[in-house]
């Protein structure tokens, strides 16, 4: 059998679909979305017996008559409907053992789509541990397709779906058993199809399709026809007028098929005839879903996680520090002084290497969200969410979009749209960019690892988890004002599949860590590093006259020889000021004094306001051009840590220039303000216009500017100057 | 002006029409109408949502 144009992996949602798709392909998978929309396109190349083929991993639906943009998707690739991706050759059908019934609703219009299908039995185990057991041969009996029993988490079943993929057959559609009046209908329905051009063995089905509502854009050309729409108009007169409601007809069909398969297939074991005891999740569920309970352990849950990250990441960072610091060292010692040394040691090892250095942070975060996910916590996390979103004004299905937006704002943004109420969509997108994206993470590290060096992982991971709480806070604050003042609109109810609980798998986790530390890492290396050199250029020309030089030279100059110690100092003073000077006179430190009067209410100098104009790039580049700033400054000691220069800057009066409450006014500043040019264009594309991503950046960034004022003066009053 | 002068602009070059190059493909990307064909087909004829 020709499988060359690739294999689709359809199901309902939580029914292990990914899982399976990450069993058949393992690491050879490409994450993309569908052209023009924010669904998500997962393809991989799976080896079967026949010789290589791409598998494309659908989103979930229950249903091929799609409401939601994920379910289009879904039902146009199956029926080969998209420009974008060939009409599979074969289907997978993802079937969750342990919810069999509620599967087969999908499974009866696969069966119709005409093209080869083979159900693979999931979660297996689950319905063994429920004391269900499915009769696979049975099953493939009734639907006259294989079905396989597969436990994808334990890749158990891959290799007989792998065989049974290169020899599967068109399946017959199942016979409905309906009405006789209605049969008759689609029977002359089906014949002006044929009439009008439509393959003879589709017919039916597709009759059944019209009848049944659905709009998908396959059948608008048969509707031109007139022909088409005369005989179907006839046929819905015909059916109302002896009280039939064709498409409830249908479904109640299904649904007698549907028990029927079941009722043959299904053994019920002594646990689920008993029917008195609870299964393992709904026992779980009793205290993690629970008002007051289970809103704790999630906050608890939340504060570990944040915690992990310090304490963990923070031995793995010193040697990241140290190698990269040897790297930069062993790349420049060949070098005479020049503009390329500079460019290397103060330029893309102090920039980027000040970035790289978080790569061990991230993949932890990465890690740890992939395990909540995997065991199924974070479906509960949201229901727990929907009951706070609601009172604020937000959706169910905002928590999705918001929890994406933590790793960054953008796909955050576009996952808005699944949503179908327009205020609460605006409001989901208003708010989006306050959940602390990933790029904020290595801002907040360096200034909570700066200035809080010698607390405990507690007290950092407090701090990192309060950034996170108060994007959330100021969030929800303005989501309520949202409410206040935009007009509703229609209620659309939440509804969500809490998946069961299971272990989490390592494999998952580490290709969650793998692609997400890949991209941060590309990012580093690409467009971090572009920024870098640029601002490297800036920091470093124009070149301080040598009169100045020779002027601050004799400033520092000692008229009697002093000991090897004391010289050193002199030395290091003297190489400081012409730094400094180099610096103030390079063409960032003029446009950082330009804009100095605007940040300085707020603790920072012109050295900071650099650092946060090069973070509307990228909010990392702050951290990057810290380094630069830095690396050019401590001309003679260019291989210490960020931390170590930023505490040993000093004003004019020699007072600190940073101070933990400068630190606390950044923090606030990166938690609340709107930095990313990208997520303003794709506010732009999402909200067809520029008022409201123009609204957005002025209301954040005022917001940042009035939030970090305000913690500056509140931490001095505390913590003193 | 040196060789290390040399290479440093021209490297710096590079970066400054790669960086260009990346905002101008990435907002004419973005910016599309958020249709189901922009900015594949740059609106091809087609009024857009």
């Amino acid at each position: 059998m020709d499988l060359s144009s690739g294999i689709a992996l359809a199901g309902n949602p939580n029914c292990g679909k990914t899982t399976l798709f990450n069993a058949l392909t393992g690491l050879r998978q490409k994450v993309a979305n569908y052209p023009g929309v924010t669904v998500e396109k997962k393809t991989g190349r799976a080896e079967l017996p026949s010789g290589p083929v791409m598998v494309v991993d659908l989103p979930g639906t229950y249903s091929l008559l799609a409401t939601s943009p994920d379910e289009r998707v879904a039902m146009e690739v199956l029926r080969g409907l998209r420009s974008d991706t060939p009409p599979p050759a074969a289907i997978v059908a993802v079937v969750d053992a342990s919810n069999l019934a509620r599967n087969l609703y999908l499974l009866s219009q696969l069966l119709e789509l005409g093209r080869p299908l083979v159900v693979a039995l999931n979660m297996t185990d689950i319905a063994a541990r429920r004391g269900q057991g499915v009769d696979a041969d049975l099953l493939a009996r009734h639907l006259g397709v294989p079905v396989i029993p597969v436990v994808g988490h334990r890749r158990t079943g891959i290799d007989a779906l792998r065989n049974a993929l290169a020899s599967a057959q068109v399946p017959t559609a199942p016979n409905w058993s309906l009405p006789d009046g209605l049969i008759a209908e689609l029977e002359v329905l089906a014949q002006v199809l044929r009439t009008a051009g439509v393959p003879a063995p589709h017919c039916l089905a597709m009759a059944s399709r019209f009848l049944a509502g659905d709009d998908a854009a396959d059948l608008a050309p048969l509707v031109a026809k007139a022909e088409v729409a005369e005989a179907l108009e006839v046929a819905r007169d015909h059916l109302a007028a002896c009280g039939v409601d064709p498409e409830q007809t249908m479904i109640a069909a299904r649904y007698r098929w549907i028990d029927s398969v079941t009722a043959a297939c299904v053994r019920a074991g002594p646990t689920m005839a008993a029917g008195a005891h609870r299964t393992y999740t709904e026992r779980v569920d009793a205290v993690l879903v629970h008002p007051v309970f289970g809103l704790g352990i999630f906050a608890l849950i939340m504060a570990s996680l944040f915690v992990t990250i310090f304490w963990v990441a923070d031995p793995l960072m010193g040697v990241f520090e140290g190698a990269i610091a040897a790297l930069g060292t062993w790349v420049t010692s060949g070098l005479a002084e020049g503009a390329l040394k500079s460019l290397l040691s103060d330029g893309v090892f102090a920039g980027v290497g000040a970035v790289i250095v978080f790569v061990p942070q991230i993949a932890l975060l990465f890690g740890l969200l992939a395990i909540l996910e995997d065991s199924g916590y974070l479906a509960r996390a949201a229901f727990l969410m929907d009951r706070l979103l609601s009172k604020v004004g937000l959706h169910g299905k905002s928590f999705i979009p918001l929890l994406s937006s933590f790793a960054c704002a953008i796909p955050g943004v576009m996952a808005a749209r699944t949503i179908e109420n327009p205020r609460e969509r605006l409001a989901t997108m208003l708010v989006a960019p306050f959940m602390s994206c990933s790029a904020r993470l290595p801002v907040y590290a360096l200034l909570i690892g700066t200035f809080f060096a010698h607390q405990g992982a507690l007290v950092k991971g407090g701090l990192v988890l309060g950034c996170y709480a108060l994007g959330v806070v100021v969030a929800a604050a303005t989501a309520y004002a949202c409410k206040l003042f935009l007009d509703r609109g229609a209620v659309t109810p939440f509804i969500l599949e809490l998946p069961t609980y299971k272990a989490p798998q390592a494999a998952e986790v580490l290709r969650q860590m793998w692609v997400n530390t890949t991209t941060f890492v590309t990012r580093a290396g690409t467009t971090i590093l572009a920024l870098t050199v640029i601002l490297w250029a800036l920091a470093y020309y124009p070149r301080l006259d040598p009169a100045q030089a020779a002027a601050i030279a004799a400033q520092h100059a000692s008229a009697v020889p002093l000991a090897a110690e004391a010289e050193q100092v002199r030395q290091g003073d003297e190489d400081h000021a012409l730094g400094q000077a180099q610096l103030a006179g390079s063409y960032v430190g003029r446009f950082g004094h330009t804009i100095e009067p605007l940040i300085a209410p707020l603790g920072y100098d012109w050295k900071m306001g650099v650092g946060l104009i090069g973070a509307f790039a990228a909010r990392e580049v702050f951290v990057s051009t810290m380094g630069v700033v830095y690396g050019v400054g401590d001309v003679g000691d260019n291989d210490a840590p960020l931390s170590v220069a930023i505490l040993a800057d000093r004003k004019a009066d020699g007072s600190a220039l940073w101070t933990p409450a400068v630190a606390i006014s950044l923090l606030v500043w990166f938690v609340l303000a709107m930095q990313c040019l990208s997520t303003v264009a794709v506010m732009r594309r999402e909200t067809g216009g520029w008022r409201w991503p123009l609204l957005q950046l002025v209301y954040m960034n005022t917001l940042a500017w009035i939030g970090a004022f305000a913690a500056y003066h509140l931490a001095n009053a505390v913590l003193g100057t | 002006m040196s060789t290390q002068d040399f290479i440093a602009l021209a490297v710096v070059a590079a970066a400054v029409l790669w960086y260009g190059w990346r905002v101008w493909r990435g907002l004419k990307k973005r910016t599309g109408c958020g249709c189901d064909r922009c900015p594949v087909e740059k609106h091809a004829g087609h009024p857009g949502p």
